[in-house]
């Protein structure tokens, strides 16, 4: 738990931007903490956590995705489900526009940019972990950035009018 | 590159070179990231702290319950397989017991110390010898005198003294030395690679016991059928095929198994391998072959032979003592029982 307890908030913040329902995300962060901890013993040095930890919550966020997309098409009603706590109406809203639009980037800008931006993972990090260079995560961000304020500068400009 | 690509391009590098996180440049997508980082987390450390503690929990029930359903299974195979090994014991021992053992545990000691004392004065003797010496003593008087065979055409003259002694269980081994020793080429069977072994019978042999009266008994597959075969010196005691008992007017039907058995046993066959060895032995014969295996005589030679408890003289030549005792045990594995004491057996007429 040492190890773990300094990353709990970097890979709760990763599943729950990607996962929009809640007790999904819930249960994706509990299979991923199980499963690095029945297969520790094969954690060899122990900088490698991180990506041991965020290469297991990533597989089983595909093969969930994989399933959902097998059994049911993706609806408004697991929009709903994403509803946040925050009391603050017009934040709520922004917030779950901003998980549909990061939900609307392709896979491959998607998954840098919430690495950076939500879980607070370094450029180095993200090219370990994605098996990038450097530069290449780094051109996804900007990308990602880009598209990102493209899909929100209009809905946020509508919501403000 | 038209000039829109270009300050794209250079906006880019610029970007590039200066991420920060919830630094976009866009005020508005800085403002939603801030405040997406503000949401609270859908799982706080403590509740991870109880799905690993349960973890825990479930992984040791996990593993009592593995432990004991592997020790439970264990303990119940290694009951079935003792239940097995004892059913299959029994069941042996009710079907192939040999008939000769049988006799010779159903007679009380006391009653052979009785039989003995009658015939012969002499109670310093075991049990099981006490038997034997009693009975080898019967048979010796009713075949005190052998008819010459036809093929030698030489006397026999077989003389019992009273005085018996004799002690069965030391000679054996000194029968199969003598045997593993021998240059002959009628014996060389006997010390033959038993990986190379008729391909009818399995390379494991089950059982084989030895008994003081130099009999062996095996059991072995024969064409995949259990076979429990009892043999001596003389020939076949007891043949069982799939619990079958087989008579001895069929021996004759199973001379390999026969010379397989003798092979493994390392026993010297006196006669053919497939002779009844209850049968009466025709003993000068069996001496000899027993001769021209050892190479002392050739076959159909003239010769005459006189053998004793302290001496073996051949054509007037005495033999060497090593050899005295190895024909001792042909004579007591042919005729069943040692030579007396004061005893002689002789072929032919010394000059």
């Amino acid at each position: 738990m040492s190890l773990y307890n300094p990353l709990h908030e970097r890979l709760v913040r990763f599943v729950q931007t990607i996962v929009w329902d809640k007790e999904e995300a819930r249960d994706i962060v509990s299979e991923t903490i199980l499963a690095s901890y029945e297969n520790f013993d094969k954690v060899k040095h122990h900088e490698a956590f991180l990506y041991y930890l965020f290469t297991i919550a990533k597989r089983k966020m595909n093969r969930r995705y994989v399933q959902q997309k097998r059994q049911s098409p993706w609806t408004d009603e697991l929009n709903d489900k994403a509803e946040d706590s925050s009391p603050d109406a017009l934040k709520q809203l922004q917030v779950k526009e901003l998980k549909d639009a990061i939900s609307h980037l392709p896979e491959k800008y998607r998954e840098p940019l919430v690495l950076f931006e939500f879980s607070g993972l370094t450029i180095k990090e993200i090219a370990k972990l994605t098996q990038l260079t450097e530069n290449g995560v780094k051109s996804r961000l900007v990308r990602a950035r880009q598209q990102l304020s493209q899909i929100l500068d209009g809905s946020l400009h509508e919501k403000t009018i | 590159m038209d000039l829109y690509m270009k300050k794209q391009f250079n906006n880019d590098l610029i970007n590039i070179n200066n991420l920060e996180k919830g630094k976009t440049g866009n005020a508005n997508l800085d403002k939603v990231f801030a405040e997406m980082n503000s949401t609270p987390l859908i799982l706080v450390s403590e509740e991870v702290g109880c799905i690993v503690d349960n973890a825990m929990v479930s992984d040791v029930t996990a593993s009592v319950i593995k432990n004991t359903i592997i020790l439970g299974g264990a303990v119940l195979a290694s009951a079935i397989f003792g239940w097995m090994y004892f059913q299959y014991n029994s069941h042996q021992k009710a079907i192939s017991y040999p008939k000769k053992a049988q006799v010779k545990k159903m007679i009380p000691f006391e009653q052979n110390k009785i039989k003995l004392s009658s015939s012969n004065g002499n109670s310093n003797v075991s049990s099981e010898e006490n038997y034997i010496i009693t009975e080898s003593n019967n048979k010796v008087n009713s075949n005190s005198i052998i008819t010459p065979t036809k093929s030698t055409n030489q006397t026999l003259v077989h003389d019992v003294n009273s005085n018996i002694t004799s002690d069965n269980s030391t000679k054996k081994t000194n029968a199969a030395k003598t045997l593993s020793k021998t240059e002959d080429q009628s014996n060389q069977h006997l010390a033959e690679d038993p990986k190379k072994s008729n391909s009818n019978f399995s390379k494991t042999i089950i059982t084989q016991r030895y008994f003081d009266d130099g009999s062996a008994k095996m059991t072995l597959d024969y064409k995949n059928q259990p076979v429990r075969i009892t043999i001596n010196s003389r020939g076949i005691e007891s043949l069982f095929i799939n619990s079958e008992e087989v008579a001895p007017a069929f021996y004759y039907l199973y001379d390999d198994l026969a010379s397989e058995a003798f092979k493994r046993a390392k026993i010297e066959p006196l006669a053919l391998s497939t002779n009844d060895a209850n049968a009466k032995p025709n003993i000068s014969a069996m001496m000899t072959g027993a001769l021209v295996r050892r190479g002392l005589i050739t076959t159909g030679e003239e010769f005459s032979f006189e053998l004793n408890s302290s001496t073996a003289i051949l054509n007037n030549t005495n033999l060497n003592s090593n050899v005295q005792k190895d024909l001792l045990q042909v004579y007591q594995n042919a005729f069943g029982s040692s030579l007396p004491r004061g005893g002689k057996f002789i072929i032919g007429k010394q000059k």
